[in-house]
């Protein structure tokens, strides 16, 4: 691999770390986002199986048989590792790393979400009142925005953000021009012209998504090894 | 002076939650995070006090950094039989390979934090000195931003020095040393390190990079960051939170997984500057402390101006004499310990612990130092919404580059234990923000 851009001081280990708080912090954005609307089927009926279709498509396995006893242990339960909680959790191990480039503004919002979220597991709160963590998240995502200042930096938490995204969408068949539209700025993403990724799997991705009734599951294999490197 | 902060302790307390204000512990072998207990009652230390606390604390730091360049070279002060040879040599934070090595501008400990207490009648007695890591600073910096944004009306017209500017003096300190114009960087053992906060927020206020071990090697005997792309950048200066036996390796304890192969042989060709450090141990033992006040006289021809608590070293029949006559009053200490381990009151100990611990002073002097009780000033901390008194102390910050300089404020540490002394965090106490008047 050819050094093309000159990373001043972004470690090996320190992109790892960039690149999957990118990845979880979205994951908790978008899954909530998408879940509050699976939840909707729930309010009309309980017994609904609008939860199974939700673990199928994000591949985690569903063992209970009630929509509400679902919800509770997807968002609170420690000992799934697939749970909002450590997804949370995964978040802050990565941040709490990189303090001195996300800045301590940024970083209070990661806290702020996870007291939260302890909390409201522990008072059993609804979908709907956890509002709060979406909302901090938000807030995080624009202090990322604002208060990092080192461009690379900022590059890698938003290629790691935008991956994730386009992740969630192909799982959840999202129309082709919403992932189109992550993959263009993904593309734009600075830090990302040449070596970074790997060109020729990106246009064949491009490919892949523009076509009509694209496998899932490849499709989903090449986007997760975009930035295996 | 303080009594609308008071109002806002909770939301003082909330901030510092959001900031994540912790320290580490470990508990029956498992990693803990915990807040640090923080009183909104500031330390107050008038303009008068500081002006001599201030000289006091740069003439023993610029004493104890001729005393380190002394014995690491020509050794004079034990040739002229100022310090016994046995307590250099003996001491475990002697390192030979240190031998010969003159650091980057000829400075040792570059960060002090230096451990008073203020007898009832005013005077300041220095209890200890930390010339290795010595951590804290942080604590009160960021309890000022925080008690600062709480309560903006506390600090109108209110003349404290401001203490926001600790990490510019790092930062100040770490340019005048850094060789070679190299990146500058604080070495972070990682999160499951007890002051992995300190570390991480430093780094952000200093404006360095945060680097963990494996981010830096050496080659050709200099030091360097690892870039992505195999890129690298050369390393100038590393504010090491790691102690000397981790540090490499390959010099020091093999099995060390947190250290960097060869950083020694890099220090040791004068490529890069470690603050503070390597071998500063040999000055800060609990055995060496009793000579600070020679190391003054001897290097500086100046009378000290801080004065120890009075110490008894065991070593000297005398003194080992009046320890054994004395030690239900006595406070002792093992030199090998810290952390507010090995600090035992004699006047805690039952009769058969008194001989157990004599006999141990007289089998192995050289392990003790024994220290008068210094009936060191409570202050005023909230516990709930009472007022009441506790023991407290003070950490002060001395940072020497160009100049020496002392950070105007400190960590004052207390405990909560209304019977106790002993005031470490690791012990359960709290911090407070120290206020030095400018006027
Ligand atoms: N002479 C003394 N008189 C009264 N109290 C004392 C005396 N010496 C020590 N103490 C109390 O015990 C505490 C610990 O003492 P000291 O600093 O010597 O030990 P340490 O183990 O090195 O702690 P640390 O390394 O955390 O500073 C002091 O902060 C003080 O509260
Ligand atoms: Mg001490």
């Amino acid at each position: 691999m050819t050094t093309k851009m000159f990373l001043s001081a972004i470690s090996p280990a320190k992109a790892d770390r960039l690149y999957w708080l990118g990845r979880y912090s979205e994951r908790v954005c978008t899954v909530l986002h998408i879940l509050r609307k699976y939840y909707d089927a729930i309010i009309d009926d309980e017994h609904t199986n609008s939860h199974k279709v939700f673990c199928s498509k994000m591949g985690i396995p569903c063992e209970v048989e009630n929509s509400r006893e679902f919800v509770h242990k997807y968002l609170y339960d420690e000992t799934l590792n697939y749970s909002v909680i450590n997804m949370l959790e995964r978040v802050k191990d990565n941040a709490i790393l990189l303090r001195e480039e996300l800045k301590s503004e940024s970083l209070q919002y990661i806290e702020l979400a996870i007291n939260f979220m302890k909390r409201a597991g522990e008072e059993d709160l609804k979908l709907y009142d956890i509002q709060y963590v979406t909302d901090v998240m938000y807030s995080f995502w624009g202090a990322v925005e604002d208060r990092i200042y080192n461009s690379k930096v900022r590059d890698i938490i938003t290629s790691g953000k935008y991956i994730e995204k386009l992740d969630l969408y192909i799982r959840f068949g999202y129309e082709a021009e919403r992932i189109e539209d992550v993959l263009s700025r993904l593309e734009r993403v600075d830090a990302f012209e040449g070596d970074f990724y790997n060109t020729t799997d990106f246009i064949n991705l491009k490919q892949r998504i523009a076509m009509p009734g694209f496998s899932t599951e490849e499709t989903l294999n090449v986007v997760n090894s975009l930035f295996a490197a | 002076m303080y009594t609308r902060l008071l109002t806002q302790k909770d939301a003082v307390n909330k901030w510092m939650e959001r900031y994540g204000v912790r320290f580490g512990i470990y508990k029956n072998g498992t990693f803990k995070e915990q807040i640090f207990p923080f009183d909104a009652i500031p330390r107050v230390i008038s303009n008068s006090d500081w002006t001599e606390l201030e000289k006091g604390l740069k003439q023993r730091v610029d004493a104890l950094n001729a005393f380190l360049r002394d014995i690491y070279t020509e050794k004079r002060i034990i040739k002229d039989g100022v310090v016994p040879e046995d307590f250099v040599y003996s001491s475990k934070g002697y390192l030979p390979q240190c031998e010969g090595i003159t650091p980057s501008k000829g400075i040792f400990s570059h960060i002090s934090g230096i451990d008073l207490v203020q007898a009832e009648d005013g005077t300041w007695y220095v209890l200890e000195d930390n010339l290795r890591i010595p951590s804290g600073a942080s604590y009160p910096m960021i309890a000022r931003q925080l008690t600062r944004k709480a309560s903006p009306e506390t600090f109108d017209g209110a003349k404290v020095f401001d203490n926001r500017d600790y990490a510019r003096m790092i930062r100040e300190m770490m340019d005048h040393v850094n060789v070679d114009n190299g990146l500058e960087v604080i070495l972070t053992p990682g999160r499951y390190n007890s002051a992995f906060f300190e570390h991480s927020y430093l780094a952000e206020k200093a404006g360095v990079v945060l680097a963990f071990p494996d981010d830096l090697f050496v080659d050709g005997d200099k030091v360097y960051y690892k870039g992505l792309f195999n890129e690298r950048e050369r390393v100038g200066a590393i504010y090491r939170r790691l102690s000397d036996e981790y540090l490499d390796p390959m010099t020091f304890e093999r099995s060390s997984l947190l250290g960097v192969p060869n950083l020694f042989q890099a220090y040791a060709k004068g490529n890069v500057a470690i603050v503070n450090a390597l071998g500063n141990g040999v000055a800060d033992d609990k055995g060496i402390y009793y000579f600070v006040p020679k190391m003054v006289e001897y290097y500086l021809n100046e009378k000290p101006i801080l004065k120890n608590a009075p110490t008894y070293l065991p070593f000297y029949e005398k003194d080992r004499n009046y320890v054994l006559e004395n030690l239900h009053k006595l406070v002792i200490k093992d030199v090998a310990e810290a952390g507010g381990y090995g600090v035992m009151f004699g006047r805690d100990m039952d009769e058969k612990r008194l001989e157990e611990v004599k006999e141990l002073v007289r089998t192995q002097p050289r392990r003790w130092i024994a220290q008068e009780v210094i009936n060191f000033i409570d202050l005023e901390i909230m516990e709930g919404d009472e007022r009441v008194m506790r023991k407290a102390d003070l950490r002060a910050f001395v940072v020497s580059g160009k100049e020496t300089k002392v950070w105007p404020s400190g960590l004052t540490r207390f405990t909560r234990d209304p019977k106790s002394f002993v005031v470490n965090s690791s012990q359960g106490g709290g911090f407070k923000d120290t206020w030095v008047m400018a006027e």
